[in-house]
């Protein structure tokens, strides 16, 4: 078990190496940079800067160096201090920007990520086991428009509604006190009484897709002769449903998680833009367009890497739930 | 007018049973009138071709049908409570269910859950009817285990099914199907997805169980081998309806219904002769005939009778025949009811073969399989070893073992589908012999034209995007050379069409069209295509049902007469390579432990292997088993094959030796065997008497 | 059975989809809309660019049949045209109709000049107003006073294709590369499984704004479209990819495929006849439910204002006209690019679902 969990691990280091290149290279590699566009701005204003004051600007930002060169740069400062660098846009060290941000994400994704579990799960199994009753074509319906309704959609239609008929503004993630207090309980009430509408925004295609899922999964696994056997056995309907043809069927849904978290926390960009969430999808956009590197950069990888660390929890819980993996895990560690 | 074999002591009786699918708006009657009693501490067999209805009165019986199925009337009365009048929710059906009656089937693997651990659920299904602890019912468990004959069944109790062998699996059904003590065990092809010496070890414990707990058992199959080993009473059922219903002497002996009649002829027999078959195959449940269900397919059916009325149950000498020839119109038929006797091939029993036509020598396949995540650790599978044999002109040479022992991979390394790993293939084309182990794939198709293959699943090997047409024409299309003409092409199809036995006309449908026996021909018209020297056969007939299987043995007979084709035949079912080999390779863990003239290995096998693979074997004249040929364990991990050899660790005779060294092939007067005391011991085959030996069975 | 005895599998599947219901619905509905996309210059009243100051937010104006005039009622659809005037209190405008001002409509009346596909001048549309100096809000007007239903029909060509296109790359890289793995196996399949798993594990939007952020606004349109597509099916192959190979993979093995290879057939025909017709009613499915996909990830780039720009207008480049709460409290209308593209992704979404289930027709 613990080769196997070290196994996990390595690879996601690798993959962690591998996002670090990505994440670098996607923002530095197009043309232009973070003082062409000071250059532009400062055109707009009617100033012309000098080209050796363009060449100072540039090497105050390290941008004179080759894209490998600032890579390693970055790197070594990430490895060594801790130092993710510095946010041209906002004048300050990304550290110190993104900090809450992506603790505010991750807690989001989560929270959808088990609101989406538990409002599908039961709603799937009943949609299967009571295949073309009512409440089957009710949510497959409901289902079919969830999936269609893109993210950013969903949040202004919820916008307009509660402007339109509660005549008030459901945006953000606190109230306009809270908003850069310390945290604390009433803070953390305050969270969470705003939660809701970014967790079904962000939940609801997750939702609907995972209810679709579940129901042909149960309905593949209903007819199955395993389920006979139960039923010959005597057992009752019910318990023998969640014991049996459920517990199977949530083997591929678990496998799929890892989709679903790394949609969730993709979708997250979007959604938090339109509802302005204090949340990293603002302040990514924002350094995207300009060409902040080192904040752009290193949010691409945390968030990368959330959807990794998502991934690996979806290993080891489908390695708890299917025997068959936990056999293997365990064989690996005797050869 | 209702009749059953009378009794008063009868713990399940069924009288009138009918049952309907639903299919749209349309309801098929699949159950028609089912009538019969399962008396205390008896078996009773049920027995009939595929969609006879036999799985359906199983489940009819413990209510446990899909919800597109439904009981329309009929009684089923268990030890004074009837079934098929309980409500859903009834207590009592749910404490029957499971509680006094036991259900197996075919497939342990699917038929039990992989998720949870053998114990788990055989301690559910006792807990389930009796009020015990969880301690107490593991010890019952642990016990059941132990009953069933399990090995390590302390260790296996926190087993998963993905952990045990087939036969293994099949226990542990058994186990949990008898922890609640039922009186009555309903056992639906229990043996059927099994291999032949572990099927043996699985009826031999059934009928312990039954001798110890005093239960009955309604018998499942479509084997009428395995009838005659297990039941007492026999009911014959075609298209839903029991059609005959006797002791198993008066129904296997003297079969009185034409069904009946028909589907033990069409058994395969010993030696080299076309057997009867019966016309046609059954029909499905909307295309029910008029008047006799079986009249289409019957010898013996008057016009104007049969097809019109359907026959009552009536008694007849002791047994129960729902046939017109028995009932008031017996004076209409010539009794007894007699069938044609079936002719023989001419010229198979003289036996003349001509040169040698494929020359394996030492052909060795090993797979490498590639695991871990970047696929750095290879694991050597060794499927086939040092594999050496001969194939003549006009000859039929089986390959026979149990599933796992390298036939098909063999097959399909000789056919050039795998490449060999060592070892040599000659192969006699252009009048000359050619190695064809190491050929282009230019060579390949050139060598394809002459060597063929018919496949085991007519369904899989035939492409569904093609009629029966381009299927046939495509090796004619493809081949190397000038293409034929389209006329030509067209005549030729059309006459392969008509070798196989079917009509021409069809030959615009799609394989979906066709039944199974229907694609076998069209497999085996699309091999001869090519006017080929070899066929290589895998399990041609193993998925058909015996009176199709009897039709397509017969095509391949008639065939290798008028077109003196070669057969390596590939099975796992020694009655049917009885009936058509003329000499036997008995592989085992990828080697081949014996090969000799048909009748050399069955009578006097010489390699243990082979003596308990027959003694296994079964047919409904032979029903006595030797118990103390079983085999025990199962076969070796192809991956891990022991040193010595291969069969050592499981046979009753091996020595110190054989655990080292590797037998050798030796020739015993054209005998070929690798055994190391194959001159010292006395094996019983199908025919022989026991004669004396040395070495006597140690276990 | 004898009837169905001579069917073909490609018509065993026709029906099997014929009687998937929705799977219909979604397909006569995918017809449609790509036929609006084909004829978007001739089916809008009027050309998308073209404003009115005075018509700033105006409201959907409703179709009236009955038209009385001092010589008599006849049948002539109009509408009355709009008077606005200024709240001082809110600052808001109020639009009023006039029944005194009527504008008559008719069918393939001259208007907006436009060219079709770029090649032929012409000026006859659809629908609009007999006289072609007259403007029509049938779904109101956006904040410069432009058609919003005009503007919405034009943008379904770019929306429609861009899912199209993206797809249609994201296919040719997943059947390449998905084959090249199926059909070599080993190294080279352990190496790409190990990448689409590796794509498929990051997430996707923030790596489309990256790329999509480095295109410079001032590109033109029509490379911003192909920039745009490439970058949706950098990720978008990977599933493709896994689905072709799959197949790919199944097939190999079946008994038939080895059957084939007796028969004579050399690789190539043995994909192209063999294999490909077993496996393209599954990926038609999967590219056909692959689509809305596209469609949502290009409105939302577009939405966010970092993927197409006017005056390319898709229906997330319009979408951004109701990014601000005040504008959708003033102007609902604005959403309505939003449900053409629930439309679209809800008819292409049931097409695919009734694909799917009719791939295998023997399946029950």
């Amino acid at each position: 078990m613990a080769r196997f969990l070290a196994r996990r691990l390595v690879l996601m280091l690798l993959t962690v190496v591998a996002i670090s290149v990505i994440s670098f290279f996607i923002i530095i590699l197009p043309p232009g940079d973070f003082v062409d566009r000071l250059v532009q701005e400062a055109n707009q204003y009617g100033e012309n800067l000098e080209p050796h004051e363009i060449e100072d600007l540039r090497r105050n930002y390290g941008l004179d160096r080759s894209a490998v060169e600032q890579y390693f740069v970055w790197i070594r400062n990430i490895l060594l201090r801790g130092d993710f660098g510095y946010s041209f846009g906002w004048d300050l060290p990304v550290s110190e920007l993104i900090g809450q941000r992506l603790g505010l994400t991750a807690f989001l994704s989560v929270v959808t990520l088990l609101f989406v579990w538990i409002v599908a799960i039961p709603v799937g199994i009943y949609a299967a086991v009571r295949k073309y009753s009512l409440g089957d074509y009710v949510f497959t319906f409901l289902g079919f428009i969830g999936l269609a309704i893109p993210n950013f959609l969903l949040a202004l239609v919820l916008l307009y509604i509660s402007f339109r008929y509660f005549g008030q503004s459901v945006g953000g993630l606190f109230s306009p006190e809270y908003v850069n207090a310390p945290w604390t309980l009433a803070r953390f009430a305050d969270l969470l009484s705003h939660l809701w509408i970014p967790v079904i925004v962000l939940g609801t295609a997750g939702t609907a897709e995972i209810i679709r899922k579940i129901r042909a999964n149960l309905l593949d696994e209903l007819h199955r002769p395993y389920v006979l056997t139960a039923r010959a056995k005597g057992l009752g309907e019910t318990y023998l449903l969640l014991k049996y043809p459920v517990r199977h069927s949530l083997n591929p849904f678990v496998s799929e998680l890892n989709d679903l978290f790394v949609k969730i926390v993709s979708g997250e960009t979007i959604v938090a833009v339109v509802l302005g969430l204090q949340t990293t999808g603002p302040l990514l956009l924002e350094a995207l367009k300009e060409e902040d590197l080192y904040l752009a950069s290193t949010l691409i990888m945390f968030l990368s890497f959330l959807a990794v660390l998502g991934t690996l929890v979806s290993d080891l819980l489908l390695m708890l739930l299917d025997p068959k993996i936990r056999r293997q895990a365990a064989s690996q560690e005797m050869m | 007018m209702r009749q059953t074999l009378m009794r008063t002591d009868a713990l399940l009786s069924l009288q009138g049973l009918t049952v309907s699918f639903r299919d749209g708006r349309r309801r098929n009657t699949a159950l028609r009138d089912v009538g019969f009693d399962v008396p205390h501490a008896k078996t009773v067999a049920i027995v009939g071709e595929s969609g006879c209805g036999k799985s359906l009165t199983a489940r009819s019986i413990l209510r446990i049908l899909d919800t597109n199925a439904a009981i329309d009337s009929g009684q089923i009365l268990f030890e004074g409570v009837d079934l098929a009048g309980a409500s859903e929710k009834s207590p009592v059906l749910h404490g029957i269910r499971g509680g006094r009656i036991g259900l197996i089937y075919q497939e342990p693997l699917t038929a039990l859950s992989s998720f949870y651990t053998v114990g788990n659920q055989i301690m559910e299904a006792v807990r389930r009817h009796q009020d015990v602890t969880r301690t107490q019912a593991r010890e019952r468990a642990l016990d059941l285990l132990h009953a069933v004959g399990m090995p390590n069944p302390e260790q296996r109790l926190d087993a998963y099914t993905f952990e045990l062998s087939g036969g293994q699996q099949q226990r542990v059904m058994i186990a949990m199907a008898l922890g609640p003590h039922p009186s009555l065990l309903i056992a639906d092809e229990p043996t059927t997805a099994l291999d032949v010496t572990t099927q043996a070890v699985i009826l031999d414990l059934l009928q312990e169980l039954q001798q110890s707990q005093g239960m009955s058992i309604l018998f499942i199959t479509h084997d009428l081998g395995v009838v005659s080993r297990m039941a007492d009473e026999v009911v014959v059922m075609y298209l839903g309806e029991v059609v005959e219903h006797g002791t198993k002497a008066e129904v296997l002996t003297t079969p009185s219904h034409p069904y009946t009649q028909a589907l033990l002829a069409s058994l395969p027999g010993r030696g080299q002769y076309r057997q009867a078959t019966i016309q046609g195959t059954v029909p499905a449940l909307e295309d029910r005939p008029e008047g006799c269900a079986f009249a289409p397919r019957c010898a013996f059916a008057r016009p104007g009778l049969c097809d019109v009325q359907r026959p009552e149950l009536v008694r007849s000498d002791g047994v129960l025949v729902r046939c017109h020839a028995f009932g008031n119109a017996a004076p209409m038929f010539d009794l007894p009811l007699q069938s044609k006797q079936p002719d023989t091939v001419k010229g198979s029993e003289t036996r003349q073969f001509g040169d040698r036509i494929l020359d394996l020598r030492c052909v060795s396949k090993t797979f490498e399989k590639r695991e871990g995540l970047f696929g750095q650790r290879v694991r050597e599978i060794k499927a086939v070893q040092d594999i050496s044999l001969q194939l003549r002109q006009g000859e039929t040479l089986a390959l026979v073992g149990e599933s796992g022992s390298g036939k098909t991979t063999l097959g399909q390394t000789i056919v050039g589908l795998h490449k060999a790993t060592r070892g040599r293939v000659k192969f006699a084309i252009e009048g000359r012999d050619r190695d064809i182990t190491n050929l282009s794939a230019a060579e390949w198709r050139k060598v394809w034209q002459s060597m063929r293959m018919v496949f085991q699943d007519p369904f899989s090997s035939l492409n569904p995007r093609m009629t029966a047409f381009d299927i046939v024409a495509e090796p004619l299309r493809q081949r190397p050379g000038a293409p034929l003409p389209e006329p030509d092409l067209v005549r030729k199809v059309h006459e392969l069409f008509r070798l196989v036995g079917l009509d021409p006309e069809m030959s615009s449908r799609y394989p979906h069209a066709f039944s199974g026996g229907q694609r076998q021909r069209i497999g085996v018209a699309r091999a001869l295509a090519p006017d080929p020297k070899v066929i290589i056969a895998d399990e041609p007939v193993s998925a058909l049902d015996v009176s199709v299987q009897a039709q397509v043995l017969n095509l391949l007979r008639d065939l290798q007469s008028s077109l003196g084709l070669s057969y390596l035949f590939i099975s796992h079912d020694l009655n049917v390579v009885a009936s058509l080999a003329h000499r036997v390779a008995v592989m085992y863990a990828g080697r081949i432990v014996e090969l000799a003239e048909t009748d050399e290995v069955l009578d006097r096998p010489r390699h243990p292997y082979s003596e308990a693979l027959l003694s296994a074997v079964l047919t409904p004249d032979r029903a006595d088993q030797d118990s103390h040929l079983r085999l025990p364990g199962d076969p070796p991990d192809p991956s891990s094959l022991p040193p010595g050899c291969v069969f050592a660790e499981r046979c009753a005779y091996a020595t110190n030796a054989c655990t080292h060294e590797t037998p050798e092939m030796r020739n015993l007067d054209g005998h070929w065997v690798a055994c190391h005391h194959a001159e010292a011991l006395a094996l019983h085959g199908l025919r022989n008497e026991n004669f004396s030996g040395s070495l006597a069975p140690n276990s | 059975m004898t009837y169905v005895a001579h069917l073909s599998h490609s018509q065993l599947v026709m029906r099997r989809f014929l009687r998937h219901r929705l799977g219909v619905f979604g397909a006569l509905m995918t017809l449609l809309i790509y036929l609006v996309a084909a004829f978007v210059e001739f089916l809008a009243p009027h050309a998308p660019d073209t404003y009115e100051a005075k018509d700033v937010y105006a409201p959907p104006q409703s179709v009236r049949w009955i038209l009385d005039r001092p010589d008599g009622r006849r049948i002539q659809p109009h509408v009355y045209s709009l008077r606005s005037t200024t709240d001082y209190n809110t600052g808001q405008r109020i639009f009023e109709e006039d029944p005194d001002s009527v504008i008559e409509l008719g069918f393939l009346v001259r208007g907006d000049s436009y060219r079709f596909w770029g090649l032929v001048s012409a000026n006859l549309h659809f629908i609009g107003p007999k006289d072609p100096g007259e403007r029509v809000y049938f779904l109101g007007a956006d904040r410069l006073g432009r058609d919003v239903l005009s503007r919405t029909i034009y943008a379904t060509r770019v929306s429609m294709t861009i899912g199209l296109v993206g797809v249609g790359i994201s296919l040719v890289l997943g059947i390449a590369i998905g084959g090249v793995s199926g059909y070599f196996g080993g190294i080279v399949d352990l190496a790409i499984q190990r990448l689409i798993e590796f794509l498929q594990s990051l997430p996707s939007i923030p790596l489309w704004i990256g790329l999509a952020a480095a295109i410079p606004p001032t590109t033109p349109p029509i490379r911003t479209y192909f920039f745009i597509t490439a970058i949706l099916s950098i990720i978008g192959w990977t599933g493709l990819a896994r689905v072709v190979r799959g197949r790919f993979m199944s097939l190999k093995d079946e008994n038939f495929i080895k059957a084939a290879r007796l028969d004579g057939n050399r690789p190539v025909r043995i994909i192209r006849r063999h294999m490909v017709p077993n496996f393209l009613s599954h990926i038609i499915a999967v590219v056909t439910l692959a689509i809305p996909g596209m469609i949502i990830a290009e409105t939302s780039l577009s939405f966010l204002g970092i993927g197409l720009r006017p005056p390319v207008v898709s229906w997330g480049v319009l979408l951004q006209e109701a990014q601000n709460l005040r504008s959708i409290a003033t102007a609902p209308w604005l959403f309505l690019p939003g449900a053409a593209v629930v439309v679209a992704v809800l008819s292409l979404n049931f097409l695919g679902d009734g694909l799917r289930d009719a791939a295998d027709p023997y399946a029950n």
